[in-house]
């Protein structure tokens, strides 16, 4: 029974009729129902006639088996009028042989098969050719590409019509294509920047030559995947990677050591200049100092000159004499003097007399001697 | 009767079948009377000839694909390759074609076509280096192939639309080489950079160190010229101070002098009783 057949009207299709057009059941249902009292007639009949002996009676048998056919024949013809086109489809009508018409998505009716033929084609679906090879670039150097394009049909005549196996043309071109748009580009070019540039001059070339064949067919889009070096001399041009970051490191570094360097010169300067600046400050400072103490000085001075001038001279001798070791010579005992300079010195301290005392000394002077050498040597311990 | 009534039928059936074809969108079709060709231009659609004095050969019209297996060929400069390559042709005057390939044979015109064009193109090939082949030439020669074969194509009724070079591979023996420039080349990029950043670090460096430089020689200008200012500055509050009485500061700044020099204890001072200081020492006068 053709209705049954999967491969008839592409499968689930083939039973929306039943359900669409709602007078068409209950026709289809006694011609059915018909078909089969015929039929269960025919071949009792038939059975009954062999048995009989074959004596003529194949009469009514002749006829049931031309009603059979003709009711065969007319399911077949109202099974291939009827095209349900699906959205993404379009069904390109042949009578004879002949383009007719293009039937849109829906129900549509043709004649049937010896008439009229349709082909369906997908205009909606994205089609894709995915590939990955090696190549020539223009500058004679190898290089690994994987390249995919997106291709839909738009033209449905013309891609059942124009071209043998118009998919492989369309995959054949894109070979030629892409290679040709890498022949002509350098290998640096289509590593670094050229990628996206590479993609579209191909996928343009491809348009036109796709055109050129007039095939129907639209190409989306043509995209680079995977562009790389050969796996031979891969390590090499990953070097070219570190020895770039490289660079960019080796001027970091240098960089670095200035940032760190050149502040510090900047504090060291800052440092230098105040420090001249605390000597010029101090100076200055410690000479309004001793100036002022002098001016001061001077104006008491001047009130009485001689008696300042004494006393401070006295004081000041007074000072130095007390602190140092002394020998005292009266010029009268002016013979040789015997003096133990290295044991003088070496004692450091106290005031030696010289051996010849000073003749004469009275009991006031000495006394102040004594007192002026405590003062002395007191002094002395105090610093 | 009965019998003969089913036997004109199918008879009737066979003559209508015979006398009636179809051509699609995708055939020439030629109509030949006892061998003779008598017409070569049907329109797609059912079509009428007389049964069993015409007959029918169809042909494709469409666009059909040689692809070429690939086959090696040699450069100006010595180089083999391999070159895998397609043409694209039609059938355009099927009665020409028809006999040129002696029955409409498409193996004749396959071999036919695949022999001009790989003579053409090998002779191309000689006369080109492979980057000129590769690259800058290639579009160029495509063209000229496609010209001249369809030019040559024309006594078989037969269109050459496109002729197309897919790869060009290098033999084994060159592609060691190939790999080994493209090793060198990468080599030596990859040292120049590293010596451009080199430079460029040397430079900065370099850069640092004149800044410090001359930032420290600034400094110790700027503070030699501050000390002096500082140093003219006490020497005039000195001088303007000094100045009232100079006999005075001498005499000051002796005693000072005396004090400091003779207070370290490890002098020894012979003194004269006859110096001033010891005026009132001797009472004997």
């Amino acid at each position: 029974m053709p209705w049954n057949e999967p491969g008839r009207g592409g499968g689930g299709n083939g039973k929306d009729p039943w359900n669409g057009g709602g007078q068409q059941p209950p026709d289809l249902d006694e011609v059915f129902a018909n078909v089969q009292k015929r039929l269960k007639r025919i071949i009792g009949g038939g059975d009954g006639g062999g048995k009989r002996g074959g004596s003529g009676e194949g009469g009514p048998g002749f006829a049931g088996i031309v009603a059979v056919i003709v009711v065969l024949a007319l399911i077949w013809s109202v099974w291939n009028a009827i095209h349900i086109i699906d959205e993404s489809e379009r069904g390109v009508v042949l009578r004879f042989g002949e383009y007719s018409r293009t039937l849109q998505p829906g129900f549509n009716l043709t004649f049937p098969a010896p008439i009229e033929t349709v082909k369906t084609v997908n205009v909606s679906e994205v089609r894709s050719i995915e590939n990955r090879t090696r190549m020539l670039t223009g500058d004679e150097n190898l290089i690994d590409l994987g390249y995919a394009v997106q291709f839909r049909v738009i033209d449905p005549e013309k891609f059942l019509f124009n071209v043998q196996e118009p998919v492989r043309s369309l995959q054949e071109a894109t070979d030629s294509a892409i290679r040709e748009t890498v022949g002509t580009n350098n290998m640096d070019f289509i590593l670094e920047a050229g990628r996206g540039v590479i993609a579209t001059s191909a996928g343009e070339l491809l348009q036109q030559i796709v055109d050129r064949y007039d095939s129907g067919i639209q190409v989306e889009s043509f995209n680079l995947q995977e562009v790389r070096p050969p796996s031979q001399v891969q390590s090499a041009f990953d070097d070219v990677v570190r020895a770039r970051e490289d660079q960019i490191r080796f001027a970091n570094e240098a960089q670095a050591y200035a940032n760190q360097v050149v502040p510090e010169a900047r504090g060291q300067a800052a440092r230098i200049r105040e420090q001249a600046q605390g000597y010029r400050d101090s100076l200055i400072a410690q000479a309004e100092g001793e100036a002022d103490r002098f001016v001061a000085l001077y104006e008491e001075y001047s009130r009485a000159p001689e008696v300042t001038r004494q006393r401070l001279y006295l004081e000041s001798l007074q000072q130095v004499f007390a602190s140092v070791p002394k020998v005292i010579m009266d010029n009268d005992s002016s013979n040789m003097l015997y003096l133990p300079l290295g044991q003088l010195a070496g004692s450091g301290g106290s005031s030696v007399s010289a051996p010849p005392p000073p003749p004469l000394m009275s009991e006031q002077e000495r006394q102040r001697r004594d007192q002026t050498d405590t003062r002395g040597r007191a002094g002395r311990e105090g610093r | 009767m009965r019998i003969l009534i089913p036997i004109l039928v199918i008879a009737a059936i066979v003559v209508g079948l015979q006398s009636v074809f179809v051509v699609t969108e995708t055939e020439h079709a030629l109509k030949f009377r006892l061998g003779e060709v008598v017409r070569a231009d049907y329109e797609p659609g059912l079509h009428f000839k007389t049964p069993f004095i015409n007959n029918v050969v169809k042909l494709d019209n469409r666009l059909i694909t040689l692809d070429m297996p690939p086959e090696q060929m040699n450069t100006a400069e010595q180089k083999f390759v391999e070159v895998d390559y397609y043409v694209k042709w039609q059938i355009v005057d099927p009665r020409q074609f028809y006999i040129a390939t002696t029955g409409g044979d498409f193996m004749i015109a396959r071999s036919r076509l695949a022999q001009l064009i790989r003579n053409d193109l090998r002779d191309e090939f000689a006369q080109r280096t492979l980057s000129e082949v590769v690259s800058e030439q290639r579009s160029d020669m495509m063209g000229q192939l496609r010209a001249r074969a369809d030019e040559r194509m024309e006594t078989f009724g037969v269109d050459v639309l496109d002729v197309r070079i897919k790869k060009i591979e290098l033999t084994e023996e060159v592609l060691g080489s190939v790999f080994n420039r493209m090793e060198t080349q990468r080599k030596e990029f990859a040292n120049e950079l590293r010596s451009l950043g080199r430079e460029r670090a040397e430079e900065i460096r370099a850069d640092a160190d004149r800044q410090v430089r001359v930032l420290l020689a600034e400094a110790e200008r700027a503070a030699a010229r501050i000390r002096g200012e500082g140093d003219a500055r006490a020497t005039e509050i000195y001088a303007s101070a000094y100045e009232r009485d100079p006999e005075f500061y001498a005499f000051l700044r002796s005693l000072e002098a005396y004090r400091s020099s003779f207070g370290g204890g490890r002098d020894v001072m012979l003194l004269d009783t006859e110096s001033d200081f010891f005026r009132y020492f001797d009472q004997r006068q």
